[in-house]
């Protein structure tokens, strides 16, 4: 049996591949370490930590349980001299596609019961916390950008 | 026995009759309150100069939060209670309904106010306001004793558990 906020991880995971559909050396992953080598790094890398979890009573019979994720988007320019500003746009544009596919209005919920439309996680809190880390793109040419995103269920 | 908390009070809904009640707890509540004040009349006569002062009439109100789930078979008792006259036998109770000394109020009553807070990020909920009804049936004051609710009416004499 897996923890409760490890479910909720692997259902966000699926959700950002689902609309994302990567293509090899492109991946959403699910990761314990944060570990960028640079060197051996290819392609756009999505990975998803669980930061935190809380609970409360939201009912005499329910709980609400609020799960927090980082969401780190690392990708290495591949090419010999510095990324273009072109290069950079074209990512910070596609974490604020990702920031509103999870966070917009008719976003379906996560782990949705059947049946029951109103059941499942939905999206609470969502920000891009890093839009890029500025010395890591100077230093090693490497895109770092950090999703912060909360997601709630009462059950 | 613990302290008791207000997570372990208790909101029923009577889904029987009144003389065969089938109590339905009501888990969509998270806060409740009870809000019980006398009217009070000035007493005072020359045989003292303290001011004297007597109860009148017992103002009885619950004030609750109720978690809104479409279909739910008490959210939709409560909404229905508050768009037309119907009335609710209700229990609310300070714990369980088979746990001595707990105490209470059973009353019929009409649901006066329902908010509900849309904002953006709010899971929403229906603020209830809920009052004795003139009806058949008096309002009772509530404590179990052997593991059921006994049941009196509060009167003139004060004599709520006689």
């Amino acid at each position: 049996m897996s923890a409760r906020v490890v479910e909720v991880r692997d259902a966000l995971t699926a959700r950002i591949s689902d609309w994302w559909g990567p293509a090899a050396p492109n991946a959403v992953r699910a990761p314990w370490r944060m570990d960028y080598r640079t060197a051996e790094l290819v392609g756009r890398k999505v990975d998803v930590y669980p930061a935190e979890y809380a609970s409360e009573n939201a009912t005499r019979g329910a709980e609400q349980s609020d799960y927090r994720f980082l969401i780190v988007v690392a990708e290495v320019y591949p090419d010999p001299g510095d990324p273009p500003d072109d290069w950079i746009d074209e990512r910070v544009a596609w974490c604020e596609a990702l920031l509103d596919t999870l966070d917009g209005r008719d976003a379906a919920r996560l782990l949705p019961a059947e049946g029951d439309p109103f059941s499942g996680l939905w999206c609470e809190l969502a920000a891009v916390t890093t839009v890029f880390d500025l010395e890591e793109l100077t230093t090693r040419n490497f895109f770092f950008s950090v999703l912060d995103v909360t997601y709630r269920e009462q059950a | 026995m613990s302290t008791p908390l207000g997570i372990k009070a208790k909101l029923y809904r009577n889904t029987g009759t009144y003389g065969s009640p089938t109590w339905s707890e009501v888990t969509l509540i998270s806060d409740l309150a009870v809000n019980a004040q006398w009217d009070e009349a000035d007493a005072s006569a020359r045989s003292s100069r303290v001011k004297s002062t007597a109860k009148t009439m017992l103002a009885l109100e619950f004030t609750g939060r109720l978690k809104v789930v479409p279909g739910n078979a008490a959210y939709t008792a409560f909404v229905n209670a508050l768009m037309s006259d119907d009335v609710l036998d209700v229990l609310v109770l300070n714990g369980a309904r088979d746990v001595n000394d707990v105490r209470g109020y059973r009353c019929d009553v009409q649901v006066f106010q329902g908010n509900e807070d849309q904002a953006m990020a709010n899971a929403l909920f229906l603020d209830i306001v809920m009052k004795p009804n003139d009806y058949t049936n008096p309002v009772k004051a509530v404590l179990v004793t052997t593991g059921a609710p006994t049941y009196a009416i509060p009167g003139p004499d004060g004599d709520t558990y006689a």
